[in-house]
């Protein structure tokens, strides 16, 4: 029979072929069958272990920090006692004080310039002219050193020979951790001298205050407190060369 | 009994939502661009049966091939950076509109066609049943 749904079904009849395709075809729609939730999941198609191991990354950082530290305080006293028993390491014990000022491993206290930058609240200029950016701390941290200052810090971070200063996402990091305005910049040094080196006419100082004078406050204080660098400081592929006494330097 | 395929569909789905974890990602959209090739072809197929043009071999060879027709070309397009199948998406879909409009069609006219013939029969029947109360008249009926 031609007619349309037979109501019988024999094999090779139009009901049994379509019956056999839509059973195939009704599997492939459950299996391809995916809730929104469980599709951006998979667009996401991150790992909880990743999701979640930024922050196991943080508080292990965070304790190798404090390890750290633990550290440098150990040595510091074993250097101590060290230049107790002799003398002669006194001396040793002086340069090391001065390498560990220049390296930045070691609080300092002194006068110096505190420098407050804020984002502004102006609406009727560019948004990115309202904003501190990355640059914009580079410099000032630059014209900072320029002016004679012996230490800088921002928002806590202690600035050394080897700190980034950039932009990521919304947050500038400093030292890889990320600061969030408003940023304080503390500089050690003459309070007065590094005054003048900021508030030079075409400066950057003189730049942000151009968009809005509320964006930067800078406060002389006769006492200021930087911290130590807190993260790890270990080359691991370049070493010095050996200088023996008394030969010339090529 | 349209009804018949249409339990087959629903007992595959039940089965493939059952069988476990769904496909996701690139294979999930490979195998919903392939479920789009399925309902079209099986729209064409009760389509085919209507108009009294269904073959066997056609329609499963149909299927089949479609499917994986529509599957690899997806792949294709996700290798060479064309999202092909968002264009397995759009023919697809447009012959299953068009098919189904084809069905809705054939449908009603057999359904308006039936009612005519049925009006035709009653009117007939009370023709020969007249025809029947009055004898004295030869009455031709159609």
């Amino acid at each position: 029979m031609n007619t349309p749904f037979a109501p019988k079904i024999e094999p090779r009849s139009p009901t049994f072929t379509l019956s056999v395709t839509a059973l195939v075809l009704g599997l492939m729609i459950g299996l391809a069958w995916v809730t929104n939730k469980e599709r951006q999941n998979n667009i996401v198609s991150i790992s909880p272990a990743v999701k979640y191991g930024t922050l196991d990354i943080q508080r292990a950082n965070l304790e190798m920090q404090a390890e750290v530290k633990d550290l440098r305080e150990q040595l510091a006293e074993f250097e101590k006692a060290a230049s107790k028993k002799e003398n002669n390491s006194k001396l040793i014990q002086q340069s090391l004080e001065k390498y560990q000022i220049a390296a930045g491993i070691t609080e300092l206290t002194g006068p110096g310039l505190l420098i407050t930058l804020n984002d502004s609240k102006r609406k009727d200029v560019f948004e990115t002219e309202t904003i501190i950016h990355d640059i914009d701390l580079l410099r000032v941290t630059n014209e900072l050193w320029a002016s004679g200052a012996e230490a800088i810090a921002i928002n806590g971070q202690r600035i050394i020979t080897g700190t980034p200063i950039r932009c990521v996402g919304p947050t500038i990091h400093v030292n890889y951790v990320p600061a969030a305005p408003p940023y304080r910049i503390q500089a050690l040094g003459d309070p007065n001298t590094l005054y003048g080196g900021m508030a030079t006419n075409g400066g950057v100082i003189a730049e942000i205050t151009e968009v809005d004078p509320k964006m930067v406050l800078m406060e002389k204080l006769d006492k200021l407190t930087v911290p130590a660098f807190s993260g790890a400081m270990s080359p691991k592929l370049s070493t010095a060369p050996e200088v023996e006494p008394g030969a010339k330097k090529q | 009994m349209i009804l018949i395929p249409l339990f087959c569909l629903l007992l595959g789905v039940l089965v493939g939502v059952l069988i476990g974890k769904p496909l996701t990602g690139e294979i999930g959209v490979y195998v919903a661009v392939a479920c789009l090739a399925g309902l079209d072809t099986i729209c064409g197929g009760i389509r085919a049966n209507l108009e009294g043009k269904f073959d066997g071999p056609i329609m499963v060879t149909g299927f089949l091939s479609n499917i994986l027709i529509a599957s690899a070309l997806s792949w294709l397009g996700t290798k060479i950076g064309v999202e092909v199948f968002l264009v397995c998406a759009f023919i697809f879909g447009m012959r299953i509109f068009t098919n189904l409009s084809v069905i809705r069609r054939i449908l009603l006219t057999k359904w308006t066609d039936r009612k005519a013939r049925e009006a035709q029969e009653r009117l007939d029947t009370e023709r020969a049943q007249e025809a029947a109360a009055a004898p004295s008249e030869t009455v031709f009926s159609k």
